[in-house]
């Protein structure tokens, strides 16, 4: 650990989150693209292979910052936040269908980096060392021109900091129809709509109070936060909100423009050939669940959706 | 986990007693699939009647003294030391060549009170035991408490027989006490780690083996290399490290 190492052809696809010193973990990763729904996906098939269990350089994050300078890679093109099971693991494999782009679906480094604040790290390091990570693991390895990232939905709660360590890019805010959302959240919650399983900067709810709520109102309650952190940011940090009923066509209409991506008619066929699928499980044939969802939201998820949802939600349409 | 306890036995005596056994004695151990070469043993305590007298049944708690422990008086002075209720007692043989894959006992574990104590009779210098990949170096006449319930491996290197009289106790407030008293042992890396960190900082070795994707070409290739270059190391040293490694990489985010 003492030494530096060579890590041309390394990218650094994990950082351990110990008690105290985090740890980078580069792989050598050759030309395998992030091309599976999840960031991790892709680890963990290169995973499998022996070379990569046994070999992993183990660096403290400012080797992040030697890296950038030795060899600076691809600069963010554009950010997804979203409210999740909105579309954006669509959006994200849409845009993973062109080789051109490198594309990182909620990569963990990038959410260990935002959590070093927790083991007393300051503003000014967690942006550079985001910035060093971003150019690090962004090396293009296939000839590709364009970076894009989707976040994970609680990192809506860390939008200005995002801004500030990547002011450039263009970002945008997917959300669906809340009382779909939250269908789809209380048979399969994400992690962040489970009181207390990640620790995020959650805004709004006491980690007391949330132990004592139904499942149904601390997803609505942490849904209403990541809708309120989009809506408070979206003018001043220039974001663009885009609803999930304009999904695929807004990729098209709306998305590429805002973030200055011109397509061909032949990477508009390419992106749209994912289309058909469910995003995240591409043995799944994707169907419209508009319908079934809204048959489906029981009557106190209803009661809790207007309550805290369907206000923010009308604001959002309304931008 | 590995422990050794505050007790010494003379080994000269324990090797007069083994000296005594005949080639009848020795059963090979039951569970074939674990091992390549000759591991076998010879019963001091086990369950009567039908059945391997070599399998320490977990489901069984009638464990009695057998004839063969009657001719052996120094490992039963060994034994009556242990102020705890035993089960199985054996001695077990790992010729020269032999080796013991790596794996887990499922039916130990110190918090179900079932924990198992090595006392080394006979040994050599190029027996290789690893517990959870670390290399724990027992002597002749030492006492160990091993925690076997992680993995573990032995590959006997040497030209003679490595035999451990190996004792099943049921634990007590005399037994951890004991334990306590002992002394935690770290252990030692493995003799492909040297070799692994070579590759790590060179890149040209690295060529050779990071487009390999099947474990058993790997580990293949990865003796070859290691040959080559005068590191001695097993392919079960490989195997080991990609299991421990597989293991690490599956609990990062246990803290």
């Amino acid at each position: 650990m003492n030494t530096s190492p060579n890590l041309h052809d390394w990218l650094p696809i994990n950082i351990t989150r110990p008690a105290a010193e985090p740890v980078v973990e580069w792989c050598r990763f050759g030309t395998r693209r992030f091309d599976d729904p999840f960031f991790d996906h892709t680890v963990q098939k290169a995973m499998r292979d022996p070379f990569n269990l046994l070999f992993r350089h183990q660096t403290p994050l400012d080797t992040l910052l030697d890296r950038q300078n030795q060899s600076p890679g691809l600069a963010p093109g554009g950010f997804i936040f979203h409210m999740s099971r909105c579309g954006s693991t669509l959006v994200s494999q849409m845009l993973a269908a062109l080789p051109e782009h490198i594309v990182l679906s909620e990569p963990p480094p990038l959410d260990a980096i935002l959590r070093t604040d927790r083991l007393g790290a300051t503003d000014e390091q967690r942006i550079a060392w985001l910035r060093a990570w971003m150019s690090a693991i962004s090396q293009p390895r296939n000839g590709e021109e364009r970076l894009y990232v989707k976040l994970d939905a609680w990192h809506t709660f860390d939008l200005p900091l995002l801004r500030e360590a990547f002011p450039d890019a263009p970002w945008i805010f997917l959300y669906r129809n809340p009382i779909e959302v939250m269908v789809s959240a209380m048979k399969c919650p994400g992690m962040h709509l489970v009181p207390n399983l990640i620790d995020m900067n959650l805004p709004g709810i006491a980690p007391v109070d949330a132990e004592h709520m139904s499942q149904a109102e601390y997803i609505a309650r942490v849904l209403a936060e990541v809708l309120r952190a989009a809506l408070r940011n979206i003018v001043p940090l220039g974001g663009r909100a885009v609803d999930y009923s304009d999904l695929p066509e807004a990729v098209f209409t709306d998305i590429a423009p805002h973030f200055n991506l011109t397509l061909t008619a032949a990477q508009i066929e390419t992106m749209k050939a994912k289309t058909p699928f469910h995003a995240k499980n591409p043995q799944m044939f994707f169907e419209p669940d508009t319908e079934s969802k809204q048959q489906e939201a029981a009557a106190d998820a209803r009661a809790l959706c207007a309550e805290h949802l369907d206000p923010l939600y009308t604001q959002l349409r309304a931008l | 986990m590995a422990v050794r306890l505050p007790l010494n036995f003379a080994p000269a005596g324990l090797q007069a007693d083994l000296a005594t056994l005949g080639s009848g004695e020795w059963l090979a151990h039951f569970n074939t699939g674990y091992f390549t070469g000759d591991w076998s043993g010879a019963a001091l305590r086990a369950v009567e009647g039908p059945g391997n007298p070599m399998y320490a049944d977990p489901t069984r708690s009638d464990f009695a003294d057998t004839a063969l422990l009657q001719q052996c008086h120094q490992l039963r002075a060994v034994i009556e030391t242990f102020q705890c209720p035993l089960r199985s007692v054996r001695l077990l043989r790992l010729t020269p060549g032999s080796i013991i894959r790596e794996h887990r006992d499922y039916d130990l574990g110190y918090e179900a009170g079932e924990v198992r104590i090595h006392v080394p009779v006979v040994t050599n210098p190029k027996v290789e035991f690893y517990l959870e990949n670390r290399r724990i170096l027992m002597g002749e006449g030492e006492c160990w408490y091993l925690d076997l319930n992680r993995p573990h491996r032995v590959q006997n290197l040497g030209t003679t027989d490595r035999v451990h009289l190996v004792i099943d106790c049921q634990l007590n407030d005399w037994l951890a006490d004991l334990i306590a008293s002992g002394t935690a042992c770290e252990g030692t890396e493995s003799a492909y780690e040297p070799f692994r960190r070579l590759v790590l900082g060179d890149t040209i070795l690295q060529d050779q083996l990071v487009n390999i994707t099947d474990h058993q070409t790997f580990i293949t290739r990865t003796v070859e290399l290691g040959h080559e270059r005068g590191f001695q190391f097993q392919p079960t040293d490989v195997d080991a490290a990609l299991q421990a490694a597989k293991r690490a990489w599956m609990e990062r985010w246990i803290v």
